[in-house]
């Protein structure tokens, strides 16, 4: 069909347009794509210098490295408004973009895999008018020579192991900041665990705030932002955080996750108070199982209702209200909700479909006689999702209905799917691990001389980078290079993918479709199975040789570039270090030495050797030994 | 006759003359509609000149969307924003054009966002088969090292 239209005269619609939508369109393309346009015709032939947009993903910048990459950047327009540079491996070339950060740049976007160096981080200064900033790998605040930016309105930033000197310094530096989303990582088995962090975070004209913390134990937040509108918290391991006044909070989503209930109760309702004066509430189940579990004692202890009702704070704004509720759930805590929201208009009830492991019973529920005034008065949606026809859903139901004098809309969907990934509909799938061998490039690449073992039922709502690396630590695999997966019914040439963060694996299940079944290969730094120690790779002035494989790695698509990446595969200097590493068989030992030298990102132990390092790796190693 | 109607309503008037009634917090999603408004210089009825009926329904039908669904979840409007622009070669670029002359910021994103797409991934000999037709002896002829260099296949 698509070779009649070379025959038949198509109206060329899209030369129509100005130029100035020609790079409107342009630059929503990456910067190689839209270089390719150039061959289009005469007229497109220019268009793409004058885009302000410079987009480079992973292959794109491996491709063009070397001469080519300069002649785009220096043919490219003098100011550059966006800057994105999204990798998932380590590149030398990295300091490319360093006198591109001069150019009047107003978005910059950055994905690596590594720590950013200091350099690239103390290059920034040449920023002055930037205003959004989104650095989607660890870095690190060299308080030293700071200077902050001054017009910064977004910043999304992760840090692994923060200290309270660089999130002052960092809250400080930004006086018009608008938009923060803030990651940070800690060590899971870092001697850091043990003390107590506190950490402040200041910021005047704050308007969004998302706070994702991973393995935050013992970490207090003491939190001042006043014109705050919207809040949203997901914590692995729930901090305390104390929030100063928030006058303007329209919106408030908390996701917290504990190990242990006792405090957590108090920290959910310090918390809850703190954004009582919201208008949008949601809450996850963890967090709902904690302030359930806090219900529920005070149920057994037989307080009477009036006291009982002190538990939650009351949310005099509140306009829509969403709870994740599961199984074992006491409905006299939704009711509560109700009856604490006297303006509640909205009311969503999500059910997950596992079973919250500490409530196991369901408990008895009697509806009070007198319905909460909301639900009488201004309720008018109820949206009701995952419910599959329990006794006790049916007598929640039939409540609400009875009650809701002035509802509207009522929706129930009995199957309870996230719309952010609808994939999750095959919740267990079968995990195949490739591992122990190697690539070997031929005419179709394939992986020889390993292990497969197979995980049959692996829950994909819980599936990570952390989980994957727990799985790999059972096969007896610690130490790896990079895990790729296949995409189904494609083979290994061009169905290969890298799978470094979780926003990989979201992607791997994009791919997944009608089969359940997903098959990781792993990559070693060495053929056999050998544990080796960290080694540096990344700012030395030595070759090193990881950084040439990654390189032959993709060589038979691009033969081209073969010769380039082709020096430091003998280098002696490294046969030493890794002979010398082999040594260092207690994993822990290393673990707290190395944290003392270097800050790691607990959840890619693939590129602990890629974190930066300013040692010569001859140092390091000897430092080791 | 434009007495009776409410004060939030506007009027807009395609080319081919057929007319629209839309709330103004609708219509001032067009920032050239909406410095109209508030210049006071529109009386109830906007002429939209150069978009004709067909096509003014499908902007407002955007507009109405995004203006109802700004409370509600991103990721619907994005399913929704995706169909949206999913339409015939004819209708896209009359669509970008009538977005770019009324100045609607979103619905422009997603119409570029979408010829992006097409465009992305795409040898230069598709992208010329698909968009630019029956051009290609003139270029052949004209850029040949370029395509030398281009037609590398990427990925």
């Amino acid at each position: 069909m698509k070779s009649m239209n070379i025959f038949s005269e198509v109206e060329d619609r899209i030369s129509s347009l100005t130029d100035d939508l020609l790079r409107h369109i342009l630059s929503f393309l990456s910067t190689l794509n839209s270089v390719r346009t150039s061959a289009l015709s005469q007229r497109w032939r220019h268009l793409w210098k004058s885009v302000q947009t410079l987009h480079f993903d992973n292959l794109d910048w491996w491709n063009c490295k070397g001469s080519l990459a300069d002649q785009i950047l220096c043919k490219n327009s003098k100011i550059i408004s966006k800057l994105h540079f999204h990798c998932t491996r380590i590149e030398r070339d990295l300091f490319r973009i360093v006198p591109l950060l001069g150019r009047k740049i107003r978005e910059l976007d950055i994905d690596l895999p590594i720590c950013l160096p200091e350099d690239l981080v103390e290059s920034f200064r040449y920023c002055e008018i930037l205003q959004v900033l989104k650095i989607r790998c660890n870095f690190k605040i060299y308080t030293k020579n700071w200077t902050g930016f001054r017009s910064l309105r977004v910043l999304h930033i992760s840090i692994s192991n923060p200290c309270n000197v660089s999130m002052q310094t960092l809250s400080r530096s930004c006086s018009v900041l608008e938009e923060l989303v803030l990651v940070l990582v800690f060590d899971l088995n870092g001697l850091h665990r043990l003390w107590n962090k506190s950490f402040e975070i200041f910021v005047p004209t704050l308007k969004r705030l998302s706070m994702r913390i991973r393995h935050g134990k013992n970490c207090e937040f003491d939190v001042t932002v006043p014109a705050l509108e919207c809040l949203d918290i997901k914590d692995s391991e729930f901090s305390q955080y104390k929030f100063r006044d928030m006058p303007c909070l329209k919106k408030a989503k908390l996701d917290v996750v504990v190990s242990n209930f006792g405090e957590a109760k108090n920290r959910a309702m310090q918390l809850l108070c703190a954004v009582a004066s919201t208008s949008s509430l949601s809450l996850s189940a963890t967090t709902m199982c904690i302030l359930n579990s806090a219900h529920g004692v005070l149920n057994s202890l037989n307080i009477s209702n009036s006291a009982r009702g002190m538990i939650l704070p009351s949310f005099p704004n509140l306009t829509r209200l969403e709870l994740q509720v599961f199984h074992g759930f006491s409905w006299n805590l939704v009711i509560e909700f109700l009856e604490n929201s006297p303006k509640l208009e909205i009311l969503i009830l999500r059910k997950e479909a596992k079973q919250c492991w500490h409530c196991l019973e369901t408990p008895s529920w009697t509806p009070k006689k007198c319905a909460p005034s909301c639900l009488l008065l201004n309720i008018n949606v109820i949206e009701i999702v995952g419910f599959k026809g329990g006794q006790e859903e049916l007598e929640l139901l039939e409540y609400l209905l009875k009650n809701a004098k002035m509802l509207d809309k009522l929706t129930i969907n009995s199957i309870n799917l996230d719309p952010n990934d609808a994939i999750l509909m095959a919740t267990f799938v079968k995990v195949l691990i490739h591992h122990s061998g190697y690539f070997i490039e031929n005419d179709e690449r394939s992986y020889v001389g390993g292990n497969v073992d197979v995980f049959d039922t692996v829950d994909v709502d819980k599936l990570s980078v952390l989980e994957i690396n727990c799985m790999l630590k059972e096969l007896g695999v610690f130490y790896y290079k990079h895990i790729f997966y296949r995409i189904p019914n494609k083979n290994l040439v061009l169905g290969l993918r890298v799978l470094a963060n979780d926003d990989d694996i979201r992607e791997m299940y994009s791919f997944l479709g009608n089969t359940n079944t997903l098959e990781l290969f792993i990559e070693h730094h060495k053929p056999q199975n050998v544990d080796i120690a960290h080694h540096v790779l990344f700012l030395t002035d030595v070759p090193v040789k990881d950084v040439e494989n990654d390189g032959n790695y993709y060589n038979d698509h691009y033969q081209e570039d073969s010769n380039t990446g082709s020096d430091g595969n003998d280098d002696p200097s490294d046969k030493d270090f890794s002979d010398s590493s082999d040594d260092d068989d207690d994993p822990d030992l290393d673990d707290i030495k190395f944290d003392s030298n270097v800050e790691r990102d607990v959840n890619e132990e693939g590129f602990k050797e890629g974190h930066e390092c300013e040692m010569n790796d001859t140092n390091s190693s000897k430092d080791r030994l | 006759m434009s007495s009776s109607l409410e004060k939030n309503m506007l009027i807009l008037r395609s080319s081919d003359g057929e007319e629209f009634i839309v709330p103004e917090v609708v219509a001032v999603m067009s920032k050239a509609i909406k410095n109209m408004v508030e210049d006071e210089c529109a009386s109830n009825t906007i002429p939209v000149p150069n978009v004709d009926a067909n096509i003014l329904a499908m902007v407002i039908e955007f507009c109405k969307k995004h203006d109802e669904s700004e409370a509600e979840a991103a990721s619907d409007l994005k399913t929704f924003d995706s169909e949206f622009v999913n339409r015939g070669q004819e209708a896209l670029y009359d669509l970008i054009t009538a977005a770019n002359f009324r100045d609607v910021k979103e619905l422009l994103d997603a119409l570029c966002q979408n010829v992006a797409e097409m465009i992305k991934g795409k040898s230069v000999h598709h992208i010329r088969i698909q968009f630019l037709g029956y051009q290609l002896f003139e270029i052949l002829t004209s850029n040949f090292i370029w395509n030398i260099w281009c037609d590398r296949d990427f990925d």
